[in-house]
């Protein structure tokens, strides 16, 4: 018997001018598309298959890896196999009770304390009470919150909240267990305690489908891994291979780009690779807590003595977050590999995914530059106690220092409307400055 | 999927599963504990980040009340039968809330979940029910109100008026009946709602429209004998008259109109039973 069987399965998402601008933003494309037009006559929308032809099979008791870059229909899988999409076609056949990770306690209420939490995500997963009231010290024991248990997760710290949402998961006793990033993120110890105990419930049949960019994780803990490009199934089998061939693809992809000529740069330098790595032992690291420093590592490959700046981009999706170059030129004399490592301050980055984009800047000593790009290099996510997220909005979340003081009307300065007066003397032009209103609340 | 130690349950994803319209039913018993989840945190969080808190829980449902009187009773002098008109639009209002309410409410209660329901997986008609609850808070506090105000008239008008008689057990089957068209409709309309925000508007629209027409304002008696048979067509006026009749020990609405109100009600549940299933799936695609 296997645990999950996956047949031909694919999914389709029709793209209509709706869902599109909400991607793209094209407000102008969508008024015009927006024109009502004559009888019968349609808009064909844009077909966009997430995931096509993907078939395996998994034995119980696996940990399969999914990996594969951006886009690839990883997170589509996991949501098929969740049952929260459905597929457009194919068949899956599975055996036993499916939980899922998909997102880092999805279902959690930050207002609510743990143990109301424990029982309403297990209610979430259909598990029957008296399951959960028998679970419950134990899901306690592992989570190391006992003293905490009654107040409201909001208070909880990062750590606290990533234990919290594992050990009530692991502890439904799962027959498929799908985690999205999870078991990567967290200290060592936690990490290790996880995979133990992921490891013992393998022993009782439990199978797990992990999906992660952190290529170390998956050679570490799964036997077989999965690579999934632009929804088809590239590769399956045992992780290590899997993980080499994906690696070697990602690597060949980089080399080059449009504006770039690849051969020529190859000979004069190589990204190796770009990492997050822990800001305490340097290991690899794929998500990263948003109050720790955020060390990017880009190794490359010094072929020949010249002078090289490299660039970071940071993305949510289609905004930039920043892009920071490296405030020089370094010299390398020497060749062989070198880390460049960029370090971003904690208390920036929000609870979201980020992708990075790596350009390398090479001075050659004739004079002549060269630019090596590796866009969409890396994507991560950024995790952190979740806080009164209610107001909160952003691709960063900073920690702003509010402060109240009373003061003298005295010593009050002059308003923003004197200023602005005085402005629009010198210049008449001034009074078509926009002004500022207060952005309107959605109402509910 | 069982809870069994041994043999764990065979399931299957497919894009046409058919319907299994006893499966599902036992699936949402499976869940049944997230009513009162979902029930809850709609409560909690309500009036959570407003300055009058629970205040509103009062104010909200009694503004309308008390304008209302003053307009059409007072001033419009609509005519109330033998009680006075505040009683009579406040026990009217209870009957039509316990529908208005819990439909918009109910029908909200997939969009008020989207984040959750992309990330995981629950039989989604448990949303409706959970959200219905807060439409009561409504009909609760008339039926609050009511209470308070009958020892008031029987002060000043020396009258209870509540006819007390086997007929005042029929009210609360009244209510459920209401109820019970109010989330039959949330079916219909709540993966609408979820996809696109229009629906929503378009529905309060609707159902302002749909209280003129039912007898909450104005007796059924005071619609013209040649358009009475029309008004039972809408179940909603069997509602309210007959929560009215049990109240104030009038006559009911005929019983065929009884039973005309009970078959629309289960043909409506049951259609909107297959509606739903029809186009859950889809909406987290569309969300």
């Amino acid at each position: 018997m296997k645990s999950l069987t996956v047949q031909d399965i694919g999914k389709r998402y029709l793209l209509t001018s709706a869902t599109r601008s909400k991607r793209t933003k094209a407000t102008l494309d969508l008024k015009i598309a927006k024109v009502p037009l004559p009888w019968g006559m349609k808009v064909a929308p844009r077909e966009l298959w997430a995931l096509r032809n993907v078939s395996f099979e998994v034995e119980p008791g696996t940990i399969l890896g999914v990996i594969g870059p951006n886009g690839a229909g990883k997170s589509t899988l996991l949501k098929i196999l969740a049952r929260v999409v459905r597929p457009t076609e194919g068949r899956v056949v599975g055996h036993g009770r499916v939980v899922s990770l998909i997102e880092l306690g999805a279902g959690f209420n930050v207002d609510l304390s743990a143990r109301e939490n424990i029982f309403m995500n297990a209610a979430m997963h259909g598990i029957p009470r008296q399951e959960v009231v028998d679970k419950f010290d134990e899901i306690l024991d592992f989570a190391e919150i006992h003293d905490f248990v009654d107040s409201p997760l909001k208070h909880y710290s990062s750590g606290m909240y990533l234990r919290l949402a594992f050990s009530v998961a692991i502890n439904m006793s799962p027959h498929i267990l799908l985690a999205d990033e999870i078991l990567a993120v967290g200290d060592m110890a936690f990490q290790e305690r996880c995979l133990q105990r992921v490891a013992e419930e393998g022993k009782r049949g439990l199978t797990v489908l992990f999906v992660s960019h952190d290529m170390s994780a998956i050679t570490r803990i799964c036997q077989q891994a999965m690579w999934l490009k632009s929804g088809k199934l590239m590769q399956f089998g045992d992780s290590q291979s899997v993980v080499a061939a994906y690696t070697r693809d990602a690597m060949e992809s980089l080399a080059g780009g449009p504006d770039t000529d690849a051969a020529q740069n190859a000979r004069l330098l190589e990204i190796v690779s770009v990492r997050l790595v822990s800001p305490d032992d340097g290991r690899a690291i794929g998500a990263v807590p948003v109050d720790q420093d955020l060390l990017v590592r880009i190794r490359l490959q010094i072929r020949r003595p010249m002078r090289v700046r490299c660039l970071v981009d940071l993305r949510v999706k289609n905004t930039y977050v920043f892009r920071s170059p490296q405030p020089e030129f370094h010299a390398y004399e020497e060749r062989g590999y070198y880390d460049v490592v960029a370090r971003v301050p904690a208390n920036l980055l929000a609870e979201t995914s980020y992708n990075l984009d790596v350009v390398v800047y090479v001075e050659k000593s004739s004079g002549r530059t060269y630019l090596v790009n590796a866009i969409d290099v890396l994507s991560f996510t950024a995790y952190g106690a979740p806080y009164e997220s209610e107001y909160r909005k952003g691709v960063v979340m900073p920690r702003v220092e509010w402060s109240v003081q009373a003061v003298e009307p005295e010593s009050a300065e002059p308003g923003p409307s004197a200023a602005a007066g005085e402005r629009a003397e010198e210049d008449p032009a001034a009074d078509s400055v926009p002004t500022i209103e207060a952005p309107a609340r959605a109402e509910r | 999927m069982s809870t069994s130690p041994g043999q764990p349950a065979r399931w299957e994803l497919a894009h046409d599963h058919g319907f299994h319209a006893a499966a599902r039913v036992q699936e949402i018993w499976r869940y049944r504990r997230l009513v009162w989840f979902f029930a809850r945190q709609s409560f909690v969080s309500l009036y959570a980040k407003t300055q009058l808190g629970w205040a509103w829980i009062l104010i909200r449902p009694l503004a309308p009340l008390v304008v209302g009187a003053l307009v059409y009773g007072g001033v419009m002098g609509v005519p109330s039968v033998e009680v006075p008109y505040f009683l009579f639009l406040l026990v009217g209002s209870i009957a039509w809330n316990a529908f208005d309410g819990p439909w918009m409410w109910g029908g909200r209660g997939i969009e008020l979940q989207r984040k959750l329901i992309t990330k995981l997986y629950l039989p989604r008609m448990i949303l409706p029910a959970g959200a219905m609850a807060r439409g009561f808070i409504e009909p609760l506090v008339y039926i609050g109100v009511l209470l308070l105000m009958l020892p008031y008239y029987r002060y000043s008008d020396g009258t209870w008026y509540l006819a007390v008689s086997w007929d005042l057990l029929t009210a609360p089957l009244f209510l459920l009946l209401a109820a019970s068209l109010a989330f039959s409709l949330a079916l219909w309309t709540s993966n609408w709602q979820a996809r696109a925000r229009d629906v929503r508007f378009g529905l309060a629209y609707f159902l302002s429209f749909w209280m003129y027409v039912t007898p909450v304002i104005y007796p059924a008696s005071q619609v013209p004998e040649r358009f009475r048979a029309f008004v039972w067509l809408n179940p909603m006026a069997t509602v309210v008259e007959g929560f009215k009749g049990a109240i104030f020990g009038w006559a009911f609405p005929p019983a065929w109109a009884v039973l005309l109100a009970c078959g629309e009600v289960v043909v409506v549940f049951l259609s909107g039973f297959w509606y739903f299933h029809l186009l859950e799936s889809e909406t987290t695609d569309k969300l």
